[in-house]
């Protein structure tokens, strides 16, 4: 039982802060962004970039990278998307160019470092019992670091003017627009937070396990599921979506068979999706008829 | 000339893959169900036909190896038997996916679908009784034989497909989708079932991705679970985009330029440095071709012609 | 009109690559290297690489000593260690670049390749393909010539599991293998080994790779505290095996095989450090140091790159049957592969010394840098075994520390072979 507790936590950890910054994106700038799972990927890279090849602290390999990786979120932006989104093409068109944009990102990390797998130059560490916990105490820094980032993230929204623009933005874009607000501000600086996010995600994933160049992707599905099932419109949602996929995956490892934990957290999705496709904290169905107003009249 | 042989290879792959083409786009083009779960399907319909025609051989050097026989090899059936059983078996699937999932908005139904491919994965890798697991299943016969009659029966299929999915673009139910597509409150509201001509589009189309996996198990005479990955999925999605939606002729080019070139076209070249560049490349050059593609022709290479609204009733 | 104007443009693309150009007597002789460079096993690949290019340079350094007086020339293939890109590249190397023969691929693969190899009437060597499930095919038989140079694996695992009993007398065991062809074929052959030695094996887990977490199973291994675990992975998975083995502080000692490599060890250390590998490797002495030496100008690297010495062997092989048959056609080869590689004949310890006393006349023995390379019927060897630790104090990450030669093992081998005959009667 104190293996769920303490393998749940870990595993918590790592999907938290990508699923919040994915949460951001999707409901600011209303379409699902398929390349964030490279994005992830390229956090971990810049981070062993500056690690292992420049030797730096991992500390401060994880801020420069968050810093890096936030611009790379912003390049993408403004290079590929934001032209599409002027020119009128609908959210399934974009979903499907940000796979492009993906494959492009992962394949330029492939050819940069090559396909074997990356260790972070930290020190090696035992366990050691805390309480009802096992963990080494890197993995207890990284559940505390998580945990506190994302109280900031919530706190950020709720109080902060930023945070005021973009739950403005995300609830009536145009209504937004005519009292002056710049939407395309709002973007940019949705992106440089979640890819912020996705960097430490990333980061945090290479320190518990290993850094490749398909280790974004493949956690995406999971992303997606921790969004589903906490509520795709609700940030607190994401972070809760987080913890319960968490929480099933490490117990389906524990009590049935380690290899059936990714099928859980799908079946945990496609459940949600029958039964409330709002997710257990979402509810606001507006943006979405919009949404598909917006894919109908853009379709030639 | 042993070139021809070389590009036979290319052109069956390229018809193989056009089918599961035509497939998404009775699905998305026509019906608006953005599918991402083809591989899933193609896994389907590679499995059921490779588990079925695997010859009694394969299972006994497994056996042999020290490791469990499991079902493939146990009956080596014909390959009819084996495209039958996967097309239906697909279409099967596809049908009981598709009462809970096609009630859902699209996007929630495209990350849906990649769920279903996904478990689909993952149970082609992990149900080693079924599937023989991730060493996958080898020596499948090729039906005829000889790769040249194949290809003639490959094109035979493609050709089937291509019929279907001109006649469901033509033909009264094709118009419900349509009209399912550009409006369904319209649509609705004059009695047509929405639901039911969705559902239609799911089976059929997912079927054909089902018929397209078994022709690749007999094609590529083994196949692995790493073969039916979320990657595979997003190459079909990649050539109907660029070759227009819509338009069937458009995708059978788009499949020719996307899968033909860029999947096979590249070996020919000679090495960069490390083996792995080339591949990746392969894979920035088709990610860029999307992505440019949208922008400066966002309908693709042949343009739909358009039609006014009453048309479609 | 569109439409037509594309077809046209295809044409013309295609026409222009079918230019052929007439084959002239100083031709080089086309030879098909088949690896995975990419992929999983990518690591396979690039150890056998230059075992091929330095065979290929020796073979062709002295003009006079050129195989029908014609250069060796290496296409080469990557099969991205899955079956179907491994079809194609062999379709392309029998079809386009005409290879006399094909050099490898890998246990991923091989099975897929040889119907391929059979319909091209050509012969395939395989310098890396330790899977148990070619032990009962090939060498010829229903016209399917398919040969190692490298040992099965039921050789490897009863290497793993003699040096065990040797080094560690342990009471009991256990394996930890993925769930690919390799490592099941691995786990399939200690199976038997420990059946045959009667060593008793108190957990048996299966794992699938490249995921995040393996510490439930890493739990579930140490249960019943085995002192002696055989493992297979591979180099991504061993380095989190390893980090969380570590980390949970379990004990015990790792035995592994031709997956415990450098590579292995350069991700899995600093926590993997001494876990031990049995894997193919060369008798210490002058030749193969020489070998060695020869070798790393090549690969640029220090030691004996894995699998270099079996493709080594396979490509010189390869062009001795050519000069034995005086002919670089395919079914010429068939008929002298065997010739060259095994007795009766003269034995010679390398090209140059095959080559003249081929030319002199004379039935050749090859005794490779691997092995002897005489192949029973199956068309396999049985090669030398190293035993490796791996270690932060060696920059390669890996330290030698014994050797384990054929008769070490025959007993046991002998008995996994009578186990599984018999279990196929059943």
């Amino acid at each position: 039982m104190e293996d769920l507790l303490g393998y749940g936590l870990l595993t918590f950890a790592t999907l938290a802060l990508p699923s919040l910054g994915l949460c951001l994106a999707i409901k600011v700038t209303k379409y699902f962004n398929l390349t964030y799972g490279d994005v992830i990927t390229a956090g971990a890279f810049l981070a062993l970039l500056f690690n292992l090849s420049f030797g730096l602290n991992l500390v401060w390999a994880l801020i420069i990278s968050m810093a890096l990786t936030a611009l790379l979120g912003v390049i993408l932006h403004k290079v590929i998307f934001k032209p599409l989104m002027d020119m009128g093409v609908g959210p399934l068109t974009l979903l499907v160019v940000s796979l492009g944009a993906g494959f492009i990102i992962r394949n330029l990390i492939l050819i940069g470092w090559g396909p074997q797998p990356y260790q972070f130059a930290i020190p090696l560490a035992r366990a050691k019992h805390f309480g009802p916990f096992f963990l080494t105490p890197n993995q207890i820094i990284i559940i505390l670091v998580c945990l506190l980032v994302a109280a900031g993230i919530f706190l950020m929204l709720r109080y902060t003017q930023l945070g005021r623009l973009m739950r403005a933005t995300s609830d009536n874009p145009e209504l937004s627009e005519i009292r002056g607000i710049s939407i395309e501000r709002v973007y940019v600086y949705t992106w440089i937070i979640a890819c912020a996010l996705a960097a430490m995600g990333g980061i945090f994933m290479g320190i518990l396990g290993t850094i490749k160049s398909g280790m974004g992707i493949g956690v995406l599905v999971t992303i997606f599921a921790c969004l589903i099932v906490g509520g795709i419109d609700n940030p607190y949602g994401a972070v809760f979506g987080a913890l319960i996929i968490a929480f099933a995956m490490e117990a389906t490892a524990i009590w049935l068979s380690p290899p059936y934990k990714m099928l859980t957290a799908y079946l945990l999705m496609v459940i949600i999706l029958l039964v409330k496709p709002s997710g257990l904290l979402g509810g606001e169905k507006i943006q979405w008829k919009y949404f598909l107003g917006f894919l109908r009249s853009r379709q030639s | 000339m042993e070139i021809f042989s070389w590009i036979l290879t290319i052109a069956t792959i390229v018809a193989i893959y056009s089918i599961m083409g035509l497939a998404l786009n009775i699905q998305f083009g026509y019906t608006n169900l953005p599918n991402f779960g083809i591989a899933g399907f193609f896994a389907v319909g590679a499995y059921a036909s490779a588990i079925l025609t695997a010859p009694h051989r394969f299972r006994e050097m497994e056996i042999f190896a020290g490791f469990p026989g499991g079902i493939p090899g146990r009956v080596e059936a014909p390959f009819i038997i084996g495209l039958l059983v996967a097309i239906v078996l697909a279409a099967f699937v596809a049908f009981l996916i598709g009462i809970p999932l096609l009630r859902l908005r699209e996007d929630y139904l495209a990350v849906a679908s990649i769920g279903i491919a996904e478990a689909i994965h993952y149970i082609a890798l992990n149900e080693l009784w079924l599937t023989t697991g991730s060493a996958g299943i080898r020596l499948i016969p090729m039906p005829t034989g000889n790769r040249y009659l194949f290809f003639l029966l490959v094109l035979l299929l493609l050709a089937i497909a291509f019929w279907v999915a001109q006649r469901f673009y033509h033909a009264p139910v094709g118009r419900v989708w349509r009209g399912v597509r550009e409006d369904e409150l319209i649509t609705s509201s004059l009695g047509k079932s929405v639901f039911s001509a969705r559902m239609w589009a799911w089976v059929v189309g997912c079927a054909m991705m089902g018929a397209a996996g078994s022709l690749w198990a007999h094609y590529a005479m083994a196949i692995q679970p790493g073969e039916f990955v979320p990657t595979t999925t997003f190459l079909v999605w990649i050539f109907v985009i660029v070759g227009g939606l819509r338009n069937n002729w458009g995708i059978l080019i788009g499949a020719v330029l996307i899968i033909g070139f860029f999947e096979q076209g590249t070996r020919f070249l000679p090495d960069l440095g490390a083996p792995y560049i080339m591949p990746a490349l392969r894979l920035i050059i088709i990610g860029l071709a999307l992505i440019l593609f949208i922008r400066f022709r966002p309908q693709g290479a042949i343009p739909e012609r358009a039609r006014a609204i009453e048309e479609h009733i | 009109m569109r439409k037509l104007s594309i077809i046209f443009l295809v044409a013309l693309f295609i026409g222009v690559f079918s230019f052929v150009q007439p084959v002239t007597a100083a031709d080089p002789i086309p030879l098909g290297l088949l690896l995975p460079y990419t992929g999983d096993w990518a690591w396979v690949g690039a150890g056998a690489d230059p075992g091929g290019e330095l065979a290929v340079q020796e073979i062709n350094a002295d003009e006079s000593l050129w195989p029908i007086g014609r250069p060796i020339k290496l296409y080469k293939g990557d099969t991205e260690t899955k079956s179907k890109p491994a079809i194609e590249a062999a379709r392309k190397l029998y079809d386009v670049n005409k290879v006399v023969g094909i050099v490898g691929p890998s246990s991923a693969s091989v099975r897929s390749v040889i119907p391929l190899s059979k319909e091209a009437g050509a012969v395939e060597i395989s310098p890396t393909a330790g899977t148990t499930k070619l032990d009962v095919i090939g060498g010829g038989i229903d016209g399917e010539h398919i040969y190692r140079t490298v040992s099965s694996d039921v050789v490897m695992t009863a290497g793993m599991v003699y040096y065990a009993m040797k080094t560690f007398k342990p009471k009991k065991a256990a394996t930890f293998t993925a769930d690919t062809e390799g490592s099941r074929s691995i786990y399939g052959g200690v199976v038997d080994a420990c059946k045959v030695v009667n060593l008793p094996l108190v957990a048996e887990i299966e794992f699938p790779t490249n995921q995040a977490s393996y510490r439930a199973e890493l739990k579930k291994l140490f249960k019943k505290k085995p002192p002696v675990i055989f493992w297979e992975a591979n180099p991504e998975t061993d380095a989190t095996i390893f980090k969380q083995w570590y980390e949970m502080g379990l004990g015990g000692q790792w035995i592994g095989s031709d997956f415990a490599n450098r590579t292995s060890a350069k991700a899995a250390l600093p926590a993997s450090e001494g876990a031990i590998g049995v894997n193919p490797g060369v008798l210490e002495n002058e030749r193969t140091k020489n070998w060695e030496q020869r070798l790393n100008k090549i690969s640029g690297k220090s030691g004996v790159t894995p699998f270099s010495p079996n493709t080594y062997d396979a490509t010189i092989i390869f062009a001795l049957a050519i000069e034995c048959g005086k002919s670089a056609s395919r079914s010429s080869i068939v008929n002298n592969v065997r010739k060259v590689a095994q007795p009766p004949g003269v034995k010679v310890y390398n090209y140059a010394d095959g080559i003249k006393a081929l030319r002199a006349g004379k039935d050749i023995n090859y005794e490779g840098i691997a092995g002897t390379q005489d192949w029973n019927k199956y068309g396999d060897p049985v090669t030398y075994l190293k035993v490796e630790v791996m270690t932060t104090k060696d920059p390669s990450g890996m330290k030698r520390i014994g050797t384990v030669t054929p008769d070490d093992i025959t007993d046991i081998i002998a008995g996994v072979l009578k186990l599984r005959a018999e279990r196929a009667k059943q």
